[in-house]
């Protein structure tokens, strides 16, 4: 179809307003505290537990909007492979970078929290999205045995938590066959 | 060909690429016969003194790169007991033999330049050979090859001799009769400078016609203010008498008797020239 | 001619050398055959690229022995200036400085790290000892060990924190690559961290450029390039154009030098011989003044805007200013002018007013200023002193309003630093990457950071051992400054770790930010589970580490690069006389088993699974083609080609268009990057932001009287103005193990101890009972340090001057406060930041005292 060009929308100017993209991206604390109420939720009775936690990781897809504040643009039509054309639209905001805002979050593929005991760093992992429990400290593994010591109580009284209160499944390798060791040894909640 | 050296202290940036070009060439090099490696210490076989003159706010610096003389009459080879071990080159160079030097310095308590140094590593006296091993391909001596700034003009002795007598170069230490090959433009001397400017609005005055007379015996030292209005006569003598006299189209002439030379670096400051009415 | 007699002393000083502990004898006594010796024996030569600029290394026996100036063959088309009536043209010949020529010396210093080490009593899993860091307590460990244990590592403190618990440092300054070295720092090590999904960032804030970043870019943008506007073509333009040149804060000769060399000296000499007029502005009387300067006018440190405004003051009043291009070009002037006419605060900023403040004599100040209105004047002034001090932003701003009054970019009126930012003719169609940029150019993906938290330098050490902290601002300057300086920041974050792990690259570098000891301290705090650096020496600093691993020079593996040029904010803009690309071309095999930057992070990511993306299949030699390829090289030269020569000359071209700086916006009357296109001498985003009454900004530039200066009740305590400048003899805290640098300006204790020297005047030195040579104690409230007296008449009395960048020595290094007996100076200074807006350094000011330290040092 050379010689033959399409109509297409006015070739250059300006633009404002804001530009909505759907993207993949890493999603902050502050952004999964605004933008997913559940998890809000379990962060503040986290809090409330007095429980400390880290945010690992945390990737989903989500609508970012950008700050056009006019910035010039240009449509650009080539041939695309095998016949016919193809568009681009390029922006350009020169020196200034544009304002970005996570809009919303369409979905979310993980968000992984590490719970810390007072002696563990990592008492027990969790996936959010997954509900499961994804890693238990061998707390009894690594006392060799010495019984009911004050830290393997403590990741006891988390895993409690998060099996009874929060109903998460205990998927980490090991980690069902530990919590029932534990729960043998000390006993109760 | 026999060399010698013209050096411009004004020019120097005391950058010390100089010395630190001879290192590079020379520590844990040889270059038989004429040099074994120099020390990794200090010194270098070139050396740069920053030589200050003068007191707050009016101070003079002088970088002034020293290296050995090549002396036409060198003490270093009358006194040398080894035969052979210290002799001239065909370029005039001063060559200590490092295979045959014994390390008995007496050429180092000879030479009155301080340009000897001893190698504690290897028991033999050392100094600059003005790089005799780049000369015989055809380059210049790492020290004059490295410098940023055209301190150095090393050529054929005659025309370094008619470019010293141009720029009114003096050699260093001429007392010592040693036929030192190398000339300074710009070397530490009793000096009187000063800052002459427009009474009225206080801005420079440039070629302004300077006359500085010696009270005592009337010589007279002719010379113009530069672009800045900044004056500088050299080779005066320290505690004698002089007197200034300052002409310029448009202004007075002024003149200040009386000057002392108490210090080796005499600044007048500000000199005021009033217009004429 | 003399036999050689004593083959045995030659063979060894053939192969040796006095400080090598490398035995090439050794090797040479496997078999091998007689041409493969005579191969070996001659002498090679490359063209490499060092912190000292381009240079042509010699190398035989499978070792350097020596470094030249690169000659530039007479083919190569060079630019010719015609000025004054004379013709200027630069040698044919790289002119390196004393960092190139005493690179060997470098290179092969007994205390480069030979091997990977491990403090006694690290452990990986956090579970070690930590009382003896500092102590310097190491054993040796393999290459196996090490890139097992530090990736174990890094994996545990990441499994167990989150990435958020990694803290990658780069040094801004090591050896020099765009691949390796700043290359590995900028691109391949972030890179490596982000895909293991991010690092909590350190911000370094840019020490160099600080009052240029937040001062002057609110006048006339340029944030990008660090607020400095470009230099290009001011060489012409000042030799042609400008009555009088003016260094203002700057010692030209020694600040321009790091990684160019000598290149821009040459222009100094050709603005004497030209006759143009000159004048430096410093504390001190610097070398620049001693070689080029007609003037030498002394100024207080941290007192020129008082000086600048005094300046404006008389061309006001005798309307000596270019009062149509302040209509065309600018806005605000009426405020500005109210402030300088004293007709909003009462105080006129004469030459009267301003001699009191400054120290120079106001007959001075009236010299200078109708000198300066009477013709065009360039003034060299970026990265100058007095931009990393007390209020460093108003210094800035001052510079850009004086050329302003006379019309920056009329011809002869600009403002720049020679060698730093311009300004000779080139090519400015040749595109080439630098370090700035490093690998990402040629990269098929790249990944961003996805950790919000960061640590700025300034909070680092009170972060790490009292968090939380927080703070307003201080990035480098960035695309966005000037909403960034607006921009709040607390570590550490909800939801994020602490950091554990730190790891830097390229050495130690402390002792060119803030309070050294502080600093310190915090590197050593258990809080810290364990540091890792890479680096080259085994310098004191290194003692801090739980980890190092050897890395390698720039001598020891390929890299390709152009002198003078880092890409982003210091592109290449003339900045040296010929425009090159040059293949370093390994010239010797890494020192024992140091390693190449990017190969140490290649080994590390290996362990770690993410190699396939880090390299992205790329060797080092790939790399280096990609980056060839997206330059443009391949318009003029084959690969093939261009890495045997080892270097490419760009030509300048035939017809060449001078662009002097900011002539098109003399032209064009806007266009710069501020809000209203034009030169802001009233700035109404820092008067929104800030409000008029701000202690330390306001919309109009200011003299301001530091609160911690010599008028201030600290000054009772510490009477003397401390001004601790870019080094001499050194870059950094670089070269400072160079014997042959050292022996230059080391003041020698009783002890064979060499202390680095401070600058003290005959006044100041007398009144203390002080004589050369002595050894003093330097304190403060913030530290002490051990420094040898140079009693000069060259600085003002009641100043002392040191360079920072002295290794750090302390007595002890587990005590905070310890004395350091290495002279480092900023020992000295504070984490303060330059003011509420500028979360930036301020280390070049400090109020000191000194006294004679008795016994034997």
């Amino acid at each position: 179809m050379a010689g033959v060009v399409p109509i297409v929308p006015p070739r250059t100017g300006t633009m404002g307003g804001k530009l909505q993209v759907e993207t993949q991206r890493f999603i902050t604390f502050d952004e999964l505290c605004s933008h997913v109420p559940n998890i809000k939720v379990f962060f503040d009775e986290l809090d409330k537990k007095d429980f400390k936690y880290l945010l690992i990781d945390s990737h989903g897809r989500a609508v970012m909007e950008i700050d056009i504040e006019a910035a010039s643009y240009i449509w650009q039509s080539y041939e695309a492979p095998r016949g016919g054309f193809a568009y681009k639209l390029d922006f350009d905001f020169g020196r200034r970078l544009p304002r970005m805002n996570l809009k919303s979050i369409i979905s979310l593929e993980n968000c992984i929290i590490n719970i810390r005991t007072k002696d563990f760093p990592r008492g027990a992992t969790v996936d959010l999205i997954k509900n499961e429990v994804t890693y238990v400290h061998d707390s009894l593994w690594v006392l060799k045995g010495e019984g009911c010591a004050k830290e393997a109580k403590e990741v006891q009284r988390v895993l409690n938590w998060l099996v009874n209160d929060k109903k998460l499944k205990i998927t980490a390798p090991g980690g069902e066959k530990h919590y029932k060791e534990l729960a043998a040894l000390i006993g109760g909640k | 060909m026999k060399y010698a050296m013209l050096i411009d202290v004004s020019r120097c940036s005391i950058c010390y690429s100089c010395e630190m070009a001879c290192k590079d060439e020379y520590v844990g090099n040889v270059y038989p016969p004429f040099s074994y490696s120099q020390t990794d210490r200090q010194p270098a076989w070139i050396s740069v003194s920053e030589i200050e003159k003068g007191k707050y706010p009016h101070v003079k610096v002088y970088a002034v790169p020293k290296l050995c003389m090549q002396c036409e009459d060198a003490p270093c080879i009358k006194v040398c007991p080894v035969p052979g071990c210290a002799y001239k080159t065909d370029t005039g160079a001063v060559i200590l033999d490092p295979e045959k030097c014994t390390g008995c310095k007496a050429c180092m308590k000879a030479c009155p330049y301080d340009a000897i140094n001893f190698n504690d590593d290897k028991n033999i006296c050392q100094k600059c050979t003005l790089c005799q091993h780049k000369l015989k391909e055809g380059k210049l001596p790492a020290c004059v090859d490295a410098c940023p700034s055209g301190v150095f003009f090393l050529d054929e002795e005659s025309k370094v001799k008619e470019m010293a007598k141009k720029r009114g170069a003096r050699q260093m230490n001429p007392e010592y009769k040693t036929g030192p090959k190398i000339y300074y433009v710009g070397l530490p001397s009793i000096s009187l400078a000063g800052h002459i400017i427009d009474a009225h609005s206080l801005m420079d005055v440039a070629d302004a016609d300077v006359a500085i007379t010696n009270s005592k015996t009337g010589e007279k030292v002719a010379l113009k203010s530069n672009q800045s209005g900044n004056i500088l006569a050299t080779y005066l003598k320290q505690d004698e008498k002089y007197s200034l006299e300052i002409k310029c189209k448009g202004y007075r002439s002024k003149t200040i008797a009386d000057i002392r030379l108490d210090i080796e670096y005499n600044h007048l400051g500000n000199i005021k020239l009033d217009k004429v009415a | 001619m003399a036999t050689v007699k004593n083959t045995n002393l030659k063979l060894i000083d053939l192969l040796g050398g006095v400080f090598s502990s490398f035995s090439a004898s050794e090797s040479l006594m496997k078999s091998i055959t007689h041409s493969e010796i005579e191969e070996i024996k001659k002498e090679k030569s490359f063209v490499a690229c060092t912190l000292g600029g381009a240079a042509s290394v010699r190398v035989k026996n499978g070792r350097v022995i020596g470094l030249e100036n690169l000659t530039i063959p007479e083919e190569v088309r060079h630019f010719k200036i015609e000025a004054h009536g004379k013709v200027f043209e630069p040698p044919r010949k790289y002119l390196t400085d004393m960092v190139g020529h005493s690179y060997r010396r470098w290179v092969y210093d007994p205390s480069r790290l030979r091997y990977p080490m491990k403090r006694v009593g690290w452990e990986p899993g956090g579970k070690g000892t930590y009382d003896n860091r500092g102590k310097g307590e190491f054993v040796r460990m393999s290459w196996d060990e090490a890139l097992e244990q530090v990736s174990r590592e890094i994996k545990r403190v990441r499994d167990d924190y989150g990435p958020s618990a990694l803290c990658f440092q780069d040094t801004f300054h090591q050896t020099w690559g765009t691949i390796h070295g700043m290359g590995t720092c900028y691109t391949i090590a972030p890179r490596f961290f982000n895909l293991l999904g991010g690092f909590t960032e350190y911000v370094p804030g840019t020490c160099s450029w600080a009052g240029w970043v937040t001062g002057a870019t609110f006048m006339y943008g340029y944030w990008w390039t660090n607020g400095t506007s470009e230099g290009t073509d001011s060489l012409a333009d000042t030799l042609q154009n400008s009555r009088m040149v003016v260094f203002w804060a700057l010692d030209a000769t020694k600040s321009t030098r790091m990684y160019i060399g000598h290149e821009s000296e040459v222009w100094r000499h050709w603005v004497n011989e030209a006759g143009i007029k000159t004048v430096s502005i410093s504390p001190e009387l610097h070398d620049t003044a001693v070689t080029h300067c007609d003037k030498w006018v002394a100024v207080y440190p941290g007192t020129d805007a008082a000086l600048a405004a005094s300046l404006m003051n008389v061309w006001i009043n005798e309307g000596t200013y270019d009062k149509e291009y302040i209509k065309t070009h600018t806005v605000g002037f009426e405020p500005l002018k109210n402030y300088i006419l004293g007709k909003d605060d009462g105080i006129p900023k004469t030459p009267e007013w301003a001699e009191k403040i400054c120290g120079v004599k106001a007959e001075d100040i009236y010299n200078l200023a109708r000198e300066w209105a009477a013709g065009p004047v360039s003034i060299n002034c970026h990265v100058a002193a007095a931009n990393r001090g007390w209020y460093g932003h108003e210094f800035t701003r001052m510079m850009v309003a004086l050329q302003t009054l006379q019309g920056l970019g009329k011809p002869g009126v600009n403002l720049t630093s020679w060698g730093q930012v311009g300004a000779a003719p080139f090519d400015k169609n040749i595109r080439m990457p630098g370090y700035a940029t490093g690998v990402n150019p040629a990269a098929k993906n790249l990944y961003s950071n996805p950790i919000p938290q960061k640590i700025h330098t300034l909070e680092f050490a009170e972060g790490i051992l009292n968090p939380p902290v927080k703070w307003t601002g201080g990035t480098t300057g960035a695309a966005y400054w000037q909403d960034e300086s607006a921009f709040k920041y607390n570590y550490p974050m909800k939801g994020y770790s602490e950091i554990k792990l730190s790891f830097r690259c390229g050495g130690g570098h402390f002792v060119s930010y803030s309070n050294t000891n502080k600093r310190a301290e915090a590197f050593m705090s258990p809080k810290l589970e364990t540091t890792i650096a890479t680096t080259l020496f085994m310098e004191p600093l290194m003692n801090c580490f739980d980890v190092v691993l050897p890395a390698c020079t720039d001598l020891e593996r390929n890299d390709i690069s152009m002198p003078c040029t880092g890409g982003l904010y210091i592109p290449y803009l003339g900045n040296c006389n010929h425009q090159m690309s040059i293949y370093q071309e390994q010239c010797v095999k890494p020192l024992g088993q140091s390693m190449p930057d990017m190969m140490i992070f290649y080994n590390l990511a290996k362990k770690l699974g993410i190699y396939e993306e880090l390299s992205e299949g790329n060797t080092e030699e790939d790399w280096i083609r990609k980056l060839f390829q997206v330059s443009s090289l391949p318009e003029f030269v084959s690969f093939e080609e261009f890495k045997k020569k080892g270097v490419h000359f760009f030509p300048v071209p035939e017809k060449y268009e001078a662009t002097p700086p900011l002539s098109w916006f003399y032209k064009d009357r806007t266009g710069l990057a501020t809000p209203s296109g034009k030169i802001e001498l009233y700035s109404q985003v820092l008067a929104d932001r800030w409000g008029e009454n701000n202690p330390d900004i306001g919309p109009v530039p200011k003299y301001r009287e530091p609160q911690d200066g010599r008028n201030s009740p600290l000054a009772k305590k510490y009477p003397l103005v401390g001004f601790f400048s870019h080094p001499k003899f050194r870059i950094h805290s670089m070269m400072e193990n160079v014997t042959w640098i050292r022996d230059l300006h080391k003041v020698p204790g009783d002890s064979g101890h060499q202390y680095e020297p401070i600058w003290i005047s005959a006044v100041d030195a007398e009144a203390r009972g002080i004589k050369h040579g002595d050894i003093l104690r330097v304190f403060n409230d913030v530290g002490q340090i051990l420094a040898g007296a140079y009693v000069t008449e060259r600085i003002m009395p009641g100043t002392i001057r040191m360079y920072y960048g002295a290794f750090w020595e302390p007595e002890d290094p587990t005590k905070p406060g310890s004395l350091d007996r290495g002279g480092s100076a900023n020992v000295l200074t504070t984490n303060k930041p330059m003011s509420c807006h500028s979360h930036l350094h301020r280390i070049e000011h400090m109020m000191v005292e000194v006294i004679k330290q008795e016994g034997e040092n």
